[in-house]
């Protein structure tokens, strides 16, 4: 992609660098009306697409059913107009039906999906030894992992305070637990600067400095 | 009976659809199954009616700060209803493909994206001295927390091969072994928490959802 030479073009990516100058005015300078505009601007367009979509969802969820002659489609929209009643305080607790299916199916789905790839799978994994003829580096990994786990899992053990037979296994299950974060925010931080100096780019495209 | 139909008929109701969607789980009955694939397409509208209730939400408190001048903020406010006014109209010419509209698209494009870009790039700002707080070794845990910072970040940047040619290989074993126990046990613990949120919203214990304290 070249650089814009179209009028609606160039207009969009100034407005875009206008915008994002406005934006990083608030940690470069300080909060001021520049900032606070972009910031409106982004959350009403932000809403406006949020609801674009729903509309759409709905529509193509409950209302084309509804009309190819699937009727019951109307019980699920009458819910979805009875979560408005949360705005009413006499009549706020119709909207507790509606939320009762939501919070039902997905604590429901949410139970039924952990069970197998968050508890029954990491547990085979961590069990798991490398296959035969494996270097002396695989067989450390796959005990620090084994071990490490078990530690870990022991500093999360709240019921009992982390004294006696506890204090070492939780320490050391602490200081794995670090390692872990460490490694995780060390992702982190250069995620978010890729982040940053692509912005940083695209403020030298659109002055011309670097090619698109 | 006003408290049967405003408390525990939807604490019931709310157990009953979390026993549906276990039994479907772990039994084959095609019309548990069906019941519960059609409770998941209800839940997928409510939700979608309900994102459109929080936008109602939004425009209420900023129409309020329309009609009471509130100093400094309601020109703000009437901006905000404005952009989501006219970007909504502008969805509504073509409600299944809004992007046939140029104007929308052109918002969409310019300012929404790059918008959404910069706003999640802020945050490079304030991470670098986030980074300096966190990454002070006052104890073995903060020591610990930057030698697997520092060589994971050493790893990505090309100046971590210059300093030393081994610094690529700690970094990525901090990568790929290193932080797995951690992530292992974060999921195992999170997983065993949502089974024992779930067993207490099951038995109308957790009623913070309803707008209630949750009970004991």
């Amino acid at each position: 992609m070249g650089y814009p030479t179209t009028i609606d073009g160039i207009l969009g990516i100034w407005t875009a660098l206008a915008l994002m100058l406005f934006v990083y005015s608030y940690p470069l300078y300080k909060e001021n009306q520049l900032f606070r505009f972009a910031e409106h601007f982004f959350i009403g367009l932000s809403l406006a697409i949020a609801a674009i979509i729903a509309i759409q969802t709905t529509i193509r969820l409950a209302i084309t059913p509804l009309m190819a002659g699937k009727f019951y489609y109307i019980i699920p929209i009458l819910l979805g107009f009875m979560m408005y009643f949360i705005l009413h305080r006499d009549y706020r607790w119709i909207s507790r039906y509606p939320i009762a299916i939501l919070v039902g199916s997905s604590i429901g789905l949410g139970m039924r999906g952990t069970i197998i790839p968050n508890i029954l799978s990491q547990i085979i994994s961590t069990i798991t030894p490398p296959k035969a003829g494996a270097d002396a580096l695989s067989w450390f990994n796959f005990v620090y992992i084994g071990i490490g786990t078990i530690l870990a899992v022991m500093y999360f053990l709240l019921t009992f305070e982390h004294k006696g037979p506890l204090l070492y296994p939780t320490r050391l299950g602490r200081w794995i637990i670090m390692i872990g974060l460490g490694a995780y925010y060390g992702n982190t931080v250069l995620f978010r600067m890729a982040m940053l100096s692509g912005r940083a780019q695209f403020l030298l495209q659109v002055l011309g400095l670097v090619p698109f | 009976m006003a408290e049967v139909v405003r408390r525990e008929a939807v604490y019931a109701l709310t157990a009953i659809i979390v026993v549906i969607m276990m039994v479907d789980f772990f039994f084959t009955i095609p019309a548990i199954s069906a019941i519960a694939g059609e409770l998941r397409t209800w839940a997928t509208i409510i939700s979608t009616m309900a994102l459109t209730l929080g936008a109602v939400n939004i425009i209420r408190v900023h129409s309020r700060n329309v009609r009471r001048r509130a100093p400094g903020v309601w020109y703000h406010s009437a901006w905000l209803i404005f952009i989501f006014a006219f970007v909504l109209l502008l969805g509504f010419t073509d409600i299944n493909n809004p992007s046939s509209n140029p104007v929308y698209k052109w918002i969409f494009d310019n300012a929404y994206v790059s918008l959404g870009q910069t706003w999640y790039a802020i945050t490079g700002f304030y991470i670098a001295s986030a980074a300096y707080r966190a990454f002070r070794a006052r104890n073995i845990d903060a020591a610990l927390l930057l030698i697997a910072g520092i060589f994971v970040m050493l790893m990505n940047a090309p100046i971590g091969e210059v300093i030393w040619v081994q610094i690529p290989r700690i970094g990525r074993w901090f990568n790929d072994v290193g932080q797995v126990p951690a992530m292992r046990t974060f999921l195992i613990v999170a997983a065993f928490g949502l089974l024992a949120f779930g067993f207490r919203t099951l038995l109308g214990r957790e009623r913070g959802f309803y707008g209630e304290v949750a009970g004991g």
